[in-house]
């Protein structure tokens, strides 16, 4: 009864073979991929497991010369997503999501846009924040291996929160960022600049010198930009074993630590920087209470040791807060700053050109008196106007011009101190391109003498200040001319130059520097923001030293008399009207600078014979032993004496009151 | 209990002829099978270790196995012929409640896969319905053993395979129903499909390709895309990957038990139910998986070999039906933990955690002792 064959052993036998086939198949598989593949396998498990942890360097502090901080490290938490570490089960998925929104109060999804309200625009300010959901699915089909930010900049209690339950949490983490902070904010943003992140283009760069390009930021500006290799420090990194949720498990391998950047003691005064900004401030709304038309708000005021070049503050307006870029560069208020007609972005205290305008004039003085075009005691008449006969044809009355002297009906016989101290056009034409019917018969100093001794004084070249964008001018040659111009120089280009005006450009920095080498015995300072460069422990592993740029040739009898001249400014010149500062004998040197740029142009403000002009003032003081040089500039200001004079006397009897108040401290 | 118990002849003795009875109980299989779970809950313990809301797992799985192992033995003392006869009515019933999901069945994990007994219980109808096509499909055949050179019978047992298949894969369960299709293909070769027939089926088969894939769920037909090209969706490949190199970081011997990288730092997903092989392959290397791949080997074939020795077709036809189902079942898991197949989402039997799963194959296994036990002649 057993021989009914059921199943015929053949047909078992061909499902036997299959089995066989399968399991070879599946025998081959295992061998290629557990003895053949071995090593690669391993090591990609090796990856998997261990990550290599670039740890950042604490960046170095940046400090005023009184402590003050102007720049440090604040932590930042974000809450951070790996997409691919997420688990694939929708309701742990949501349960995730649903934790992180009720800890950090991220919106899970983004609300649907309201197609009739024109305000819920997905890019604007007001934007909603985009959902946890749609960042994670956006990140997802970008790179589902890297982290996305779904919650920034959370409170120190919601990341340690959160941070305790992240082995619930797979794909969830917590990013620690140090975020730059500036507690000084707008008042020393043009010294201390502000970051920005590492671009595709310098991304090489940094990487070969240890960064992490997504993540650490490099200066934009001022002197986090300038002094970037010093504040960076070094970062530094380790090998550790982590879970798929990238909890670090232990570390293995060497660590090499992170070492924290330098820190720096700038020059600057925050004190006297807020004394010197309000009081430009105050000067310009006193000036736009009766002033029609363009209100004046661009501004410089720099306050230097001129003995020793430390620059004591530094004020540009309009001006920009730093703080607002701490975190990431805000595009509308970016955007805003970059179309701002006198770009808050831009240093104008190194970064702005403007026509010198007479406190140019310094050059002109110093050069014909060492020079010979004139004695100190020698008296030139000015009639207030004089006539230029054209070189080519000196008959020719219809080629002659005529140049004016700022004092319309003249000033009459003039020496070299009254010169100054009136600031006698007609006297520097003379000095500068000869005037013969005034007794300088020697065709002045002439264009080329002109630009030597400008070139001595700081001109026409950067300071080298310890901060980026610094522009180097223009003092025009005859070979600058031929070539930009297409003209051949012309002796009206020497009078026009030997009041700093026509093709001359300077900086504000330039200008107050060109008063060093009369306070040094001719040795031009170098100007200089840092103070000390300190280690991570505050030690002090470079202290600031003063540094000159060159020694000037300008005999010691010359510098005197111009400094005589500086002098009598302030006591029978252009700068009498000025409240004097009790006990203090001060010098100093105005300047009106007629311009006719861009803006002017637009206004329509560029007629013949009454341009705009900005105003410019220099002083220092004591005269016997400088220790303060300020310098104000006011665009289109119209009057050195009376708008750019009036916030260097403010900041200047401050500073000496605050050096009494200190005097008496420590006599206490 | 003795009505349950159907003997050839009333008039010998109860006992000894049960005692008899029991000396046919295949102990290889059950062994193999013993095996299996403890080395299948050694795993388990091993992917879940520590973890927050699985680290019961390893003890339920145990549990489990008990129950299981009861099973076995009761069903195992229950004739098999019995299903013969009740064929019909389980066929109507499975249809019932595969129907009867999609009126109560408790949605989870986005499919209606679950079928919950007043919350004292939840079944998963598919499992049912895969042990019950073994059933019906082996009764279907055996009481047309002789008109199967008919392909008439054939298309005939198309439909009456495909009807329970095409509601499970409807729910939608792919993976439960390729195993019924698996079912239907063995007992259908086993009970003589003619080659030429077989032709015929594959041609038609390849022709009505294009159909399954219509009836297919947009996450299925997602799963195959993967499979075939990887490089479309990154994120789904993702454990795949993971498979791979857990795999492949096991090497000859594995990195030990508790020990390898990929598991225990959970870089590997679903590492205690589909993706358990991986797991064992990592921490028992070459040599783990082999035991694992020969145990199913020797389960296979000690339910053939009990299929030989059956007494009558309906016997024979179970246990091809079943033991091809286990072993079809352990070779598709197998083929995806090794990326020779498309994940469809199956576990590995008697080894993968799942409660569900691991009761109703002890209910195949028993009713396939059973057809030991009343098998024709004895092994000495």
């Amino acid at each position: 009864m057993n021989s009914l064959p059921f199943v015929s052993p053949w047909r078992t036998g061909t499902l036997y073979a299959l089995m066989a086939i399968s399991i070879i198949a599946v025998i081959g598989q295992l061998i290629r991929l557990q003895v053949v593949e071995h090593e690669e396998l391993t090591a990609l498990a090796v990856e998997n497991r261990q990550a290599r942890i670039n740890a950042p360097a604490p960046r170095g502090v940046i400090y005023d010369r009184n402590g003050v901080i102007l720049a440090h490290n604040i932590p930042s938490y974000d809450v951070i997503i790996t997409p691919a570490e997420l688990p694939e089960d929708d309701l742990r998925l949501q349960e995730i999501y649903q934790r992180i929104a009720a800890i950090t109060g991220a919106p899970i999804s983004t609300p649907p846009l309201d197609a009739g309200d024109v305000s819920s625009n997905r890019l604007g300010e007001n934007a909603p924040p985009p959902g946890i959901t749609e960042v994670v699915f956006i990140q997802e089909s970008i790179a589902p291996y890297e982290s996305v930010v779904v919650a920034s900049d959370v409170p120190r209690e919601v990341a340690l929160t959160l941070s305790e339950e992240l082995r619930n949490l797979p794909g969830v983490g917590i990013q620690i960022t140090p975020m730059r902070d500036y507690p000084t904010g707008a008042l020393t943003s043009h010294v201390v600049g502000y970051m920005g992140p590492i671009t595709e283009a310098t991304k090489d760069f940094y990487i070969d010198r240890g960064f992490d390009a997504f993540r650490d930021k490099i200066g934009y500006s001022g002197v986090e930009a300038f002094m970037q290799d010093t504040l960076a420090g070094q970062n530094g990194s380790k090998l550790i074993e982590q879970d798929v949720a990238g909890l670090e498990l232990r570390v293995i391998g060497e660590v090499t630590n992170p070492k924290p950047g330098e820190s720096i003691v700038l020059t600057i005064d925050v004190q006297l920087q807020a004394i010197a900004e309000g009081a430009l401030r105050q000067r310009m709304k006193v000036e736009n209470q009766y002033r029609n038309g363009q209100p004046v708000t661009n501004g410089v005021v720099i306050a230097m040791n001129p003995q020793t070049g430390e620059i004591l503050s530094m004020v540009s307006l309009p001006n920009y807060d730093n703080q607002q870029f701490a975190r990431y560069i805000p595009i509308d208020y970016y955007t805003e700053l970059v179309n701002h007609p006198h770009h808050p972005l831009l240093n104008q205290a190194i970064s702005g050109l403007h026509p010198p305008g007479s406190v140019f004039k310094l050059v002109v003085a110093s050069g014909a008196l060492q020079e010979g075009i004139v004695s100190s005691e020698q008296f030139i008449n000015d009639p207030g106007e004089i006539e230029i006969t054209n070189r080519y044809f000196p008959n020719d009355p219809g080629k002659t011009r005529k140049v004016v002297c700022w004092k319309r009906d003249g000033h009459g016989p003039v020496d070299f101190i009254t010169g100054i101290a009136q600031s006698c056009d007609v006297y520097f034409y003379a000095l500068g391109g000869g005037y013969d019917d005034g007794g300088v018969t020697n065709g002045g100093l002439g264009i080329d003498r002109i630009y030597q001794y400008a070139t001595w004084l700081g001109y026409n070249q950067i300071t080298g200040i310890e901060l980026p964008g610094e522009l180097s001018g223009l003092v025009p040659n005859r070979e600058w001319k031929r070539i930009n111009i297409g003209e051949n120089w012309s002796t009206g280009d020497t009078y026009i130059a030997s009041i700093g005006q026509g093709y001359i450009l300077s900086t504000p920095l330039q200008v107050l520097n060109s008063f060093t080498p009369f306070i040094n015995d001719g040795a031009l300072i170098k100007p200089t923001i840092i103070r000390e460069i300190l280690d991570g422990e505050g030690n002090v592993i470079e202290a600031f030293q003063p540094r000159i740029i060159h020694q000037t040739p300008i005999k010691r009898s010359i510098i005197e008399k111009v400094s005589k001249g500086l002098q009598q400014v302030m006591v029978d010149g252009t700068g009498d009207r000025l409240q004097p500062i009790d006990g203090i004998t001060l010098a100093g040197k105005t300047g009106t600078a007629e311009y006719c740029d861009n803006i002017a142009q637009q206004a329509g403000r560029c007629k013949f014979g009454a341009w705009p002009a900005h105003a410019w003032f220099v002083a220092y003081g004591p005269y016997d032993n400088p220790e303060i040089a300020i310098l104000a500039f006011v665009y289109s200001g119209e009057e050195g004496a009376t708008v750019a004079g009036p916030i260097v006397m403010d900041i200047m009897d401050a500073y000496f009151e605050l050096q009494n108040i200190k005097k008496i401290d420590s006599v206490q | 209990m003795s009505i349950l118990f159907r003997y050839k002849s009333r008039t010998e003795s109860t006992i000894g002829k049960r005692r008899e009875l029991w000396r046919n109980f295949d102990w290889g299989l059950i062994v193999a099978v013993a095996l299996l779970i403890t080395f299948g809950t050694a795993m388990i313990r091993s992917s879940t270790f520590e973890h927050p809301t699985l680290y019961d797992a390893p003890r339920k799985q145990i549990q489990y196995a008990i129950v299981g192992f009861v099973l076995i033995w009761t069903l195992a003392s229950i004739d098999y012929r019995y299903w013969q006869s009740l064929s019909t009515l389980l066929y109507v019933i499975i249809i019932m409640v595969l129907l009867g999901v999609f009126v109560v069945g408790v949605v989870a994990g986005g499919a209606q896969r679950w079928f919950d007994f007043f919350g004292l219980f939840s079944i998963q109808p598919s499992e049912l319905a895969k042990i019950g096509s073994v059933i019906w499909i082996a009764s279907f055949f055996a009481n047309r053993r002789q008109q199967l050179n008919k392909f008439r019978w054939v298309i005939l047992s198309i439909f009456h395979a495909g009807i329970p298949a095409a509601l499970v894969m409807a729910q939608p369960d792919l993976s439960s129903a390729v195993m019924i299709i698996v079912v239907w293909l063995s007992i259908l070769w086993a009970a003589g499909l003619r080659p030429q027939h077989l032709a015929i089926l594959s041609g038609a088969s390849m022709a009505g390709l294009p159909a399954i894939w219509i009836l297919m769920e947009e996450y299925q037909r997602n799963r195959i895309i993967n499979f075939l090209n990887p490089s479309l969706d990154p994120g789904a490949q993702y454990n795949v990957r993971q498979a791979i190199i857990s795999i492949g970081s096991g090497g000859w011997f594995g990195q030990g038990y508790n020990q390898a990288s990929q598991v225990q730092l959970r870089f590997l997903k679903v590492r205690h139910t589909d993706f358990i092989f991986s797991a064992t392959a990592a921490e028992f290397g070459l040599v783990g998986v082999t035991i694992i791949m020969l145990l199913f080997v020797v389960i296979a074939w000690r339910i053939l070999r009990i299929g030989n020795n059956a007494k009558d077709a309906f016997g024979a036809y179970l246990c091809y039906g079943m033991g091809m189902m286990i072993f079809a079942q352990a070779f598709f898991n197998i083929g995806m933990n090794l990326n020779l197949l498309p994940v469809i989402g199956l576990p590995l039997p008697f080894f993968s955690y799942g409660g569900s799963a691991l009761l109703t194959l002890s209910i195949g296994l028993g009713i396939v002792q059973s057809v030991a036990l009343n098998q024709n002649k004895h092994e000495y």
